[in-house]
């Protein structure tokens, strides 16, 4: 299978990728890690991010995955949808279905993501278009909060301390997951537009200022103290917003995020059954129906809020491996052998 | 055939292949070197005509042409049964020379034909009024006037064993797709059956995905609506005997796009459009939101609001979907019966079945009166849409909404919504994907799609599923 | 694909509609009451009972360790589920304010379904009055606290807060809470908006503002809307007396604050509403009027200011200036004691900056 992206739907892709599951949980514990200083943290975490992508960008020819490597890539990625999918369920039973029971849900978002894998693989590539017109109008309906942001939350700056900086940089990674479908997807994109330079940098700027723009608005809309009791302080903020037509925005937003949700869970099943197929040409349908039969299974495992949590905890550290430290492993083994 | 062969037994012969139809003409007449035979349907043929062209080949044999069976409406052909068959059935008169053993076909058809006006189930208000009838000629002569271009490629097959019907597909050379056309060539021939009634029936054969309640050809009966069509490299395919022309490969969006939004304003135009692509919204989701507003998130409504819908549903007996099944299922049937009867009467049955039935359906506490609001509205935004064959799918999609949304509330809507943007992004006319340019996805076309922008800029259609690739497409 | 599509339709249908909570079986409450003490906490909630087309509302109450306990009560004796999702006022009783206002309210906050837009009041006396009487009240009963919170916020006589931003103000250790209070008017038999009460940190201080005071405090907040404020004072010339009254148009604030003293200055211009004096157009008039309202103003505004030292009750903000940019002086202890210690002075200058359509 051969697929060939513009630049517009690999970059699509990949924020669809690196927003989805994280970006409404992501606030609270890096908040919470942080203090008042998130934001100058996150700015700093932002620029490891560019970092990142400027290495990926310059040796995204020499990342070729193995058989055995591509093996422990297609366990990561299921883990880590498997881990999106237990947090969304567990949300998702918190603040709007308490008494659906877990297997329905997550049966129903699974066999989305089965029947977008069954269908050509544009489909997949394509899906995050449907959340273009939802991003815009969920950053305008957060912005409604305005009148009610109290700016001197943000000070006073500088008050981090060294512990505090590495453990935010620690939780900042969660906006960081994903980054590596960047080496993957980045060969296919059309030869003859450019990636390297603007577009890079626009790129980088949309999502920092997506994340920036979430972690500043929570700063200033809710106390240190309340931050350590709210998980979802942007739905928490939809919630209190008061409109004329419409009570509880949040509840609009909460299957905006799904959607997104839903959309990212595919995309990642996606790419891993898409690396599959690079190794394996035949089955093709049963792997994609196996893949999905585990992401079905395996969080029914996982559904407690401490087990959730804790599984959250330890993706992080999976992430820093698969998609920082291996692929420099990889980069550099295959720049050495070529010379 | 042998010499040996009289003519009257010959004419006997002709008489027992047709059948002796009563509506057969067949007389020996006289011709300078021996008797010739005239056959010919007196239904289908202008006989007045055979008579003056007959005139017009005597005396050109007189002459001594050397081609004198050849004019612009005749010519010679080796005699052969299966020819006589064919040239008869189809209109023509045959002139049966048994001692040369020529047949000479002159083609004068005589057909009952409407005049071409404006279909009444595509009306515009500004813009031509003509519309395509049953016949052949006169549809391709609608479309010929309007592009007057030696490029404009006509073909014909003929198919179905019974019925022979003469399917026509025209597009312009120099801009279709040469792939398309051949593969639609490909289609064609490849259908077996008895035969074709109807453009709906062709549409079957042709269609990539026959399930789906999304119609992948542009079905239309106005030739001003075809040519843009053409000039942008479709092709339209015509079923002889049917007014209706397929246009493909179609997007999604054609459907929304009407000739009206062309004749008028360019502003007007944009808002139309822009008020028909949210009618697609409304048709589909407004049920469905307000069932799963009743029945799981009432806190979103406002206090002022809350009360009066609180009224209004206090006593009714049913849930929610079935109240609104009830109701839908009862606009429905206005409409199928309104269809059918004469015009006064399907008014009036409208009239008694919205307003008064309506009423009391409301009075008796079947239904309440919000959900009158919302099937009405619904119908009235599934009617806004340019096309009668995405009207009805508009308005059989709801349903499964309405169902997923009294199961799971917003939840099911947003399920229903992924598996239905899934499902577009998969569909393929004539292999070209029929959701662009939202797959693939590519930004600078949206602006065609919400504005009708100041003059018509003809866009090719996007070939493949994938981007930039210029290959056949379709396939998975 | 299709034969997944005939699978996922009835998947859809068998799975059932567990989270269903038809509306026609829920009684919504806009407006509820708690009273009592902790342990034994006193609901009251009114809802519309609908009969003959029109809507009343009925009243139930119910007794329990907490509000979420005496919901359940309640329902021993009510027809319908009663759902606070829609909450449009929430009335707590002196009593019960009086001790940690969070720790009663917590269930408003942590049930998914609760709207936060809602407004909270304490109620002077106590809260069973208010639902006894609701019958007599010429609107139905949530209507009418709601509109009476909603028009005394326009006039900004009390400041614009709702159930989140009191929750926030709950945690803000910056800032203290001032809600509105309501009390059975004398000679209407009404309830009534009758100004503010004082919070110090979560518990209500016992110190209550009128409403010229609540005014006063309103405009002295750092954020919200100060439109349609109005002050009135008489003016006197020549041994005559005149009533003045001016709208606020718009201020300038600026806060000095050290370790031991904080200065505030509040610049005002007004638009004349009424003056029957008239003669505006003569500079002295002018320049005597700003000098009489400022004179007025400060002492009023210092009033307030000392009212609220004395409650112990940070209600404009000051600390969260302090925590942002004064360490020091917010490390000295508990900032409500630091704040009723301190030296606050304050300044009003005001400006006619408008007339009106007369001179």
């Amino acid at each position: 299978m051969n697929i060939n992206l513009s630049r517009i739907q690999f970059f699509l892709f990949l924020f669809v990728a690196q927003t989805g599951a994280v970006f409404i949980s992501f606030q609270a514990p890096f908040i919470k890690a942080t203090g008042r200083d998130a934001w100058i943290i996150f700015l700093v975490a932002g620029l490891l991010h560019y970092a990142v992508l400027l290495f990926f960008e310059h040796n995204y020819e020499y990342f070729k995955l193995g058989p055995v490597i591509s093996w422990l890539y297609k366990g990561y990625w299921l883990l880590l949808t498997v881990s999106f999918i237990s947090y969304i369920d567990y949300t998702l039973s918190v603040w709007a279905f308490p008494k659906t029971p877990d297997f329905v849900v997550i049966g129903l978002m699974v066999s989305i993501s089965l029947y977008a894998n069954l269908s050509r693989a544009e489909t997949v590539i394509n899906l995050s278009v449907i959340l273009i017109p939802m991003i815009p109008l969920f950053l305008l309906f957060l912005l409604l909060a305005w009148p009610e942001l109290e700016w001197t939350y943000l000070f006073p700056v500088g008050k981090a301390t060294p512990l505090q900086w590495a453990d935010g940089m620690i939780k900042a990674q969660f906006a960081f997951i994903g980054i590596e479908l960047y080496l993957i997807y980045r060969r296919y994109v059309d030869k003859n537009q450019q990636v390297k330079g603007w577009p890079l940098v626009i790129y980088q700027l949309i999502w920092m200022l997506f994340f920036l723009f979430s972690v500043i608005i929570t700063l200033l809309y809710f106390t240190l103290e309340e931050m350590k009791f709210l998980p979802e302080p942007l739905m928490y903020i939809l919630k209190s917003q008061h409109v004329t037509f419409v009570e509880r925005l949040d509840l609009f937003f909460i299957y905006i995020w799904m959607t997104w949700s839903i959309v990212t869970i595919t995309l990642f099943s996606f790419t891993a059954l898409f690396v599959h197929r690079l190794h394996y040409k035949e089955h093709k349908k049963r792997s994609v129906v196996i893949f999905h039969i585990l992401l079905l299974l395996l969080p029914l495992l996982s559904l407690s809020k401490t087990a959730t949590e804790k599984f959250n905890a330890a993706i992080i550290y999976a992430h820093l491996l698969f998609a920082i430290v291996l692929p420099i492993i990889i980069i550099f083994v295959n720049r050495r052998k070529k010379a | 055939m042998s010499e040996a062969i009289s003519t009257d037994e010959l004419v006997l012969y002709i008489r027992k292949i047709f059948h002796n139809s009563t509506d057969l003409f067949v007389e020996e007449t006289e011709w300078r070197n021996g008797p010739a035979i005239i056959c010919y349907y007196t239904v289908m043929t202008e006989a007045n005509q055979v008579n003056e062209q007959l005139e017009l080949i005597r005396q050109r044999e007189k002459d001594n042409l050397p081609k004198w069976g050849e004019t612009a409406t005749s010519s010679a052909y080796p005699f052969s049964v299966s020819l006589l068959i064919e040239s008869v059935c189809s209109g023509s008169a045959a002139i049966i020379f048994s001692d040369t053993n020529v047949l000479l076909k002159i083609s004068v058809p005589k057909f009952g034909m409407r005049a071409p006006n404006e279909p009444d189930n595509e009306h515009v208000i500004r813009g031509s009024h003509e519309g395509f009838v049953e016949g052949f000629d006169t549809n391709i002569s609608l479309i010929r006037k309007r592009l007057a271009i030696p490029n404009l490629v006509v073909q014909t097959i003929c198919l179905g064993e019974d019925s022979n019907t003469k399917i026509s597909y025209v597009y312009i050379d120099s801009i279709a797709d040469e792939d398309v056309v051949e593969q639609l060539k490909d289609k064609l021939e490849g259908i077996k059956t008895k035969a074709i009634n109807s453009s709906g029936q062709l549409e079957d054969y042709l269609e990539d995905s026959v399930w789906s309640p999304f119609p992948q050809f542009l079905n239309t009966e106005r030739p001003d609506r075809v040519v843009p069509n053409l000039l942008e490299g479709k092709i339209a395919i015509f079923t002889d005997h049917t007014p209706t022309c397929l246009v493909a490969p179609v997007t999604f969006f054609s459907f929304y796009q009407s000739p009206d939004d062309f004749n008028g304003r360019v502003i007007v135009g944009s808002f139309y459009r822009i008020v028909r692509l949210m009618s697609f919204m409304t048709a589909i989701f407004l049920p469905a939101f307000y069932i799963a507003v009743i029945g799981f998130h009432s806190e979103i409504l406002p206090l002022e609001l809350s009360k009066k819908v609180k009224m209004a549903i206090n006593e009714i007996p049913y849930r929610p979907v079935v109240e609104a099944f009830l109701l839908e299922l009862f606009i429905e049937l206005i409409r199928e019966a309104s269809i059918r009867l004469p015009t006064p009467i399907g008014q009036t049955i409208g009239i008694v079945g919205g307003l008064v039935i309506g009423d009391a359906i409301v009075s008796a506490g079947l239904v309440s009166n919000l959900m009158v609001i919302v099937v009405a509205m619904t119908a009235i935004s599934s009617f806004v849409v340019p096309s009668v064959e995405m009207n009805m799918t508009i308005r059989i999609i709801r349903f499964p909404f309405m169902i997923a949304a009294s199961a799971l509330g917003f939840f099911g809507i947003v399920l229903g919504s992924l598996v239905l943007f899934i499902h577009l992004m998969n569909l393929s006319s004539l292999k070209q994907p029929y959701f662009s340019p939202i797959v693939p996805f590519d930004p600078s076309r949206f602006k065609n799609l919400f504005l009708r922008m100041p003059y018509i800029e003809p866009s090719k259609q996007q070939k493949s599923f994938t981007h930039g690739d210029d290959g056949n497409g379709g396939e998975t | 694909m299709k034969r997944l599509l005939l699978l996922l339709i009835p998947c859809i249908l068998l799975a059932g509609c567990w989270d269903e909570i038809l509306y026609k079986e829920v009684a919504i409450v806009p407006l509820a009451g708690i009273d009592g003490e902790p342990g034994k906490v006193e609901a009251y909630y009114s809802f519309p009972v609908i009969s003959d087309g029109a809507i009343t509302y009925s009243t139930t109450e119910g007794e329990g360790l907490s509000l979420r306990d005496a919901r359940n009560n309640a329902f021993a004796h009510t027809d319908e589920m009663l759902d606070i999702s829609q909450l449009e006022v929430l009335l707590i009783s002196e009593n019960m304010a009086k001790y940690d206002l969070y720790k009663h309210i917590d269930v408003i906050f942590r049930a998914p379904r609760n709207r936060l837009s809602g407004r909270i009041a304490i109620v002077e006396g106590e809260v069973s009055k208010n639902f006894e009487k609701a019958d007599t009240l010429p609107v139905d009963a949530p209507d009418f606290y709601r509109g009476l919170l909603e028009t005394s916020i326009k006039f900004s006589i009390i400041p614009d807060i709702d159930l989140q931003q009191a929750s926030k103000y709950l945690f803000d250790e910056g800032r203290d809470l001032a809600l509105p209070t309501i009390r059975t008017s004398e000679k209407t038999g009404f309830p009534e908006v009758s100004g503010l009460a004082l919070f110090n940190e979560r518990v209500f201080s016992g110190y209550t503002l009128n409403l010229k005071e609540s005014t006063i405090l309103t405009v002295l907040q750092k954020k919200g809307s100060k439109k349609n404020a109005q002050f009135t004072y008489r003016w006197g010339e020549n041994g005559e007396k005149y009533p003045i009254t001016v709208e606020y148009i718009r201020h300038k604030r600026k806060w000095e604050i050290t370790n031991e003293k904080v200065n505030l200055t509040y610049k005002y211009n007004f638009a004349v509403e009424e003056f029957a004096h008239d003669h505006l157009e003569k500079k002295k008039t002018v320049t005597d009027i700003e000098k009489f309202l400022s004179k007025e103003l400060t002492k009023d505004f210092q009033k307030v200011i000392n009212k609220l030292q004395e409650a112990k009750s940070d209600a404009i903000g000051l600390g969260q200036n302090v925590r942002a940019f004064h360490p020091e002086l917010w490390k000295k202890g508990n900032w409500q004691e630091t704040f009723s210690k301190m030296d606050i002075q304050v300044k009003v200058e005001a400006k006619i900056a408008r007339t009106g359509i007369m001179n």
